[in-house]
């Protein structure tokens, strides 16, 4: 880097104004005067297609003398700061690099394929930085390490067609062994390294490496994610077979079961033989659940709302039983893969309830809770609210 | 001081127009941006230097997106004022 005084700018402007020298001389001398008069008595100055020059205040503090090793008081002063101006950074400084977003390694991919360009985190991101460009003053150059590998401190000379590109010199180290790897090489210069096959945390010796904080936290709500996603792909499915097989038995027994709703309340002998399963009191054991209850009676676990919708008012919580209390196990009028329409609606009317105390508890899974009450009884909604609340048990 | 009060007080001291007063700074200006252009080290005595200095990537945290970005390594403007404009700076009453 040369070094240019102030004779050479003087120059310059005699020569570009067509100036006397003397007259280029005095009015460079001037201007800087006037810059630092003006900084000193208004302490801003405001200079076109330069800057702004200010004066900032730095409040008292305590430092250091390295040579005697004694603490000294810094008192407060100003200093002179400078900020250049968008005109003077356009054409001085080199064109920017816009930031680059830090996305995972699973999404890599995508981004890469529609053209954004991104930066990995990987597990190289531990690794030391390389070092500071030094500027040596004797020779007036700015040493650039070697080990860099955008060793030009500046700017490529006019061979390069882009002099004013930058190369951004972020490359991850690949991992040593066949390991299948892509090198992408993007327009702006950024190099994006996929995935490894090694598992996460392991380097090329095999020894596991602590990962950084940035890239455990991505991990962990990215396999959070997948597992919530499993687990709502799991319900979903499994609610669709259950409506499905009993679709077609509930199609079947449509006419017996509207002939059960005009009969009056108690049902008669004949039908009470014939039902599934015959109410029952149960003491709650230790280490019993709806869940649990459910499977003992009726062979069929999540038929639990059944159980719930008949004690509602005992039971606040479905998943918490108090030990030593008297619960009804109500009857079941089909066999669990052949449900009646009544019991269908006792069992939504029990999902219902639940979801109803999961969405004032706040729990994240309360629209489960009333999707699975919409499958059983599309209409279990206004059902429940015809009755005496949507909190109280019906009669 | 505004850009204008500039122009106009060189204008006075230097007994010209205050276009011509115009002129000369920005021919002055020029002449400094087409050094550091060059990449070199603008070397104003008894007033301070420009240059240009690099800076290293780095990670920043975008708060509005709520993620990591990377900010590529650039060359930076920077000025570095006299020790003679320095201790007249600090030896200057604050200003509220």
């Amino acid at each position: 880097m040369n070094r240019v005084y102030d004779k050479v700018v003087i120059d310059d402007l005699a020569r570009h104004l067509s100036l006397a020298a003397p007259l280029a001389r005095r009015s460079a001398e001037e201007i800087l005067a006037i810059i630092r008069e003006g900084l000193l008595r208004d302490g801003v100055v405001n200079v076109t297609n330069l800057g702004s020059f200010r004066l900032k205040p730095v409040a008292a503090r305590t430092g250091f003398n390295p040579r005697t090793r004694e603490r000294i008081v810094i008192p407060a002063h100003q200093r002179v700061v400078f900020s250049p101006a968008k005109a003077l950074r356009d054409q001085a400084e080199p064109q920017r690099q816009p930031p680059v977003p830090i996305v995972p390694e699973e999404s890599a991919a995508l981004a890469l394929a529609l053209g954004v360009p991104v930066a990995v985190i990987s597990d190289a991101a531990d690794e030391p930085r390389p070092p500071a460009v030094t500027v040596n003053r004797d020779e007036g150059s700015i040493a650039a390490p070697e080990n860099r590998l955008d060793s030009e401190p500046f700017p490529p000379s006019e061979a390069d067609p882009s002099p004013r590109s930058v190369q951004a010199p972020i490359v991850e180290k690949l991992p040593a062994g066949p390991v299948a790897t892509t090198l992408v090489a993007h327009e702006h210069g950024m190099v994006v390294v996929p995935a490894s096959a090694h598992p996460v945390g392991a380097d090329d010796t095999g020894s596991e490496k602590p990962r950084t904080m940035a890239a455990e936290k991505t991990a962990r709500s990215s396999t959070r994610r997948n597992y919530f996603l499993g687990v709502a792909v799991v319900l979903l499915l499994g609610s669709y077979i259950a409506f499905r097989l009993n679709s077609a038995p509930a199609a079947l027994s449509a006419e017996p079961a509207s002939a059960a709703v005009n009969q009056p309340a108690s049902p008669p002998v004949s039908q009470a033989a014939n039902v599934y399963f015959k109410e029952q009191t149960v003491k709650i054991a230790p280490g019993d659940s709806l869940w649990r209850l459910a499977e003992k009676n009726y062979q069929e676990a999540i038929l639990w709302p059944h159980i719930y919708q008949a004690n509602a008012s005992t039971i606040d919580n479905p998943d918490y039983l108090v030990e030593g209390e008297t619960i009804i196990v109500p009857s079941l009028e089909g066999p669990p893969d052949h449900l009646s329409d009544a019991d269908r609606r006792s069992i939504a009317r029990g999902y219902y309830l639940a979801y109803l105390f999961y969405k004032t508890t706040g729990r994240s899974d309360a629209p489960f809770a009333l999707m699975m009450a919409r499958l059983y009884d599309a209409k279990v909604v206004d059902n429940v609210a015809l009755r005496a609340g949507n909190t109280g048990p019906a009669e | 001081m505004t850009a204008a009060e500039l122009i106009k007080t060189l204008a006075v001291r230097l007994g010209v127009s205050q276009i011509r007063a115009r002129a000369l700074l920005d021919g002055y200006v020029v002449a400094i941006t087409r050094h550091l252009q060059d990449r070199h080290l603008v070397i104003l005595r008894n007033f301070g230097t420009f240059g240009l200095k690099q800076v290293a990537e780095k990670r920043a945290y975008v708060p509005a997106k709520k993620s990591l970005c990377l900010i590529p390594a650039h060359q930076k403007l920077y000025f570095k004022p006299s020790e003679k404009l320095r201790a007249e700076a600090s030896e200057a009453e604050p200003r509220e």
